[in-house]
């Protein structure tokens, strides 16, 4: 178990340590500040916190960086002369990174690789440990992300990176709304993945539409007795649930997998993680990622 | 030239200091800032170098109307203040 805690607070950045018995704030960054993801990386020690400046826009500094205040900032691409872009319901898209909302380090084969999600839906990549970003233009330029919709903000928001242990080209994202996404080729270019999730509140004829999908989160979940690692699980709005997930069925899909779970509460067991909802199971469904 | 004050509110993340720039438009006089002080560039100007939607500009006392392409002019005596927009009720 880990003796230190990074919390992100609207109010900063708060490390607390476990002395003893006890835990205490031990550090604080950024006071007084929104911040709104952070991410420490096991790679190499190092530190990144996503600021909200509100008026001065967003920034996402390395803690271990001299250039901490400088234009560490994911930034969207020029839009063409004259190109303009509504939302789905309509509304001008403001074509620039509102806030950052994932961090995620690249593969063990991939020192300095840093991934980030924002609000409106732009996902990055920086190989220099976050002094400078990529935007990935494949998946802000795939014809579906005009589809994207707002959930709990007024726009999409990218939420949830998932880099396989097995291949760092391979990688998932999931967007609050806009389902899962993925590449095998480190994002040259993205394909719709979470064939089988349902989104009970659309009209029946979107229900199973991938990009309808309300993911409210992607995870690597690694087990420790597992012949295949680690399962990747998804938690949304309102898919198919189920109650338990067993070793075997994970042992015999070698894949990644994803579960469509709704309102989920982890608990790791000796037979490994077992996931279980306050709400009432109904048949289980497998959504596909592969 | 045109002299250039920044809010106070923006020296807590990165100094801008009261500057004197040339330029006939805002945006020349702020990319002739910037070029200095390009740490500062992204703290008034979004993603797609317009005006930042809680920020404002006055030239002389008066808002500027052009927040995307900063055209609005200056001459060798304005007084330019970058400031935050008061928003909200």
């Amino acid at each position: 178990m880990s003796d230190r805690l990074l919390v992100s607070t609207r109010k900063g950045l708060f490390t607390v340590s476990r002395k003893s018995r006890e835990w205490a704030i031990s550090a604080v960054y950024f006071l007084g500040d929104n911040v709104s993801v952070t991410l420490f990386d096991r790679r190499d020690g190092r530190c990144y916190a996503a600021l909200d400046h509100g008026h001065f826009g967003v920034k996402a500094p390395s803690l271990n960086s001299d250039r901490l205040g400088g234009d560490c900032r994911p930034r969207l691409s020029a839009k063409p002369d004259g190109y303009e872009e509504a939302d789905v319901l309509g509304r001008p898209l403001d074509r620039s990174t509102a806030r950052i909302w994932a961090l995620e380090s690249g593969g063990l084969d991939q020192p300095g690789v840093i991934w980030c999600g924002t609000l409106p839906g732009g996902l990055f990549r920086s190989t220099d440990h976050g002094q400078s970003w990529e935007m990935m233009r494949a998946l802000w330029d795939h014809p579906k992300r005009k589809q994207w919709s707002a959930g709990g903000a007024d726009l999409p928001g990218l939420h949830s990176i998932c880099i396989d242990p097995r291949s760092s080209q391979r990688v998932w994202v999931a967007v609050s709304t806009g389902g899962i996404w993925f590449t095998e080729d480190g994002g040259a270019s993205w394909t719709q993945r979470g064939n089988g999730m349902r989104a009970e509140y659309v009209p029946p004829e979107m229900a199973h539409d991938p990009v309808a999908q309300d993911v409210h989160r992607l995870s690597n979940v690694r087990q420790h007795h597992s012949a295949c690692g680690y399962n990747i699980i998804t938690v949304s709005s309102s898919p198919p649930m189920k109650a338990g997930h067993s070793r075997r069925s994970r042992a015999s899909n070698p894949r990644a997998s994803v579960l469509p779970l709704s309102f989920i509460r982890a608990s790791p067991t000796r037979h490994g993680l077992f996931l279980r909802s306050r709400m009432r199971s109904v048949p289980h469904r497998r959504a596909s990622l592969s | 030239m045109a002299k250039v004050v920044f809010t106070a509110n923006i020296q807590r993340h990165v100094l801008c200091p009261v500057t004197e720039a040339r330029g006939q438009t805002v945006r020349e006089v702020l990319e002739s800032i910037f070029a200095e002080n390009f740490q500062a560039r992204s703290y008034v100007l979004d993603d797609q170098s317009a005006l930042r939607k809680h920020m404002t500009i006055f030239v002389d006392g008066r808002m500027i109307r052009d927040r995307v392409r900063l055209g609005d002019a200056v001459s060798e005596t304005s007084t330019i203040y970058v400031l935050q927009a008061l928003s909200g009720g």
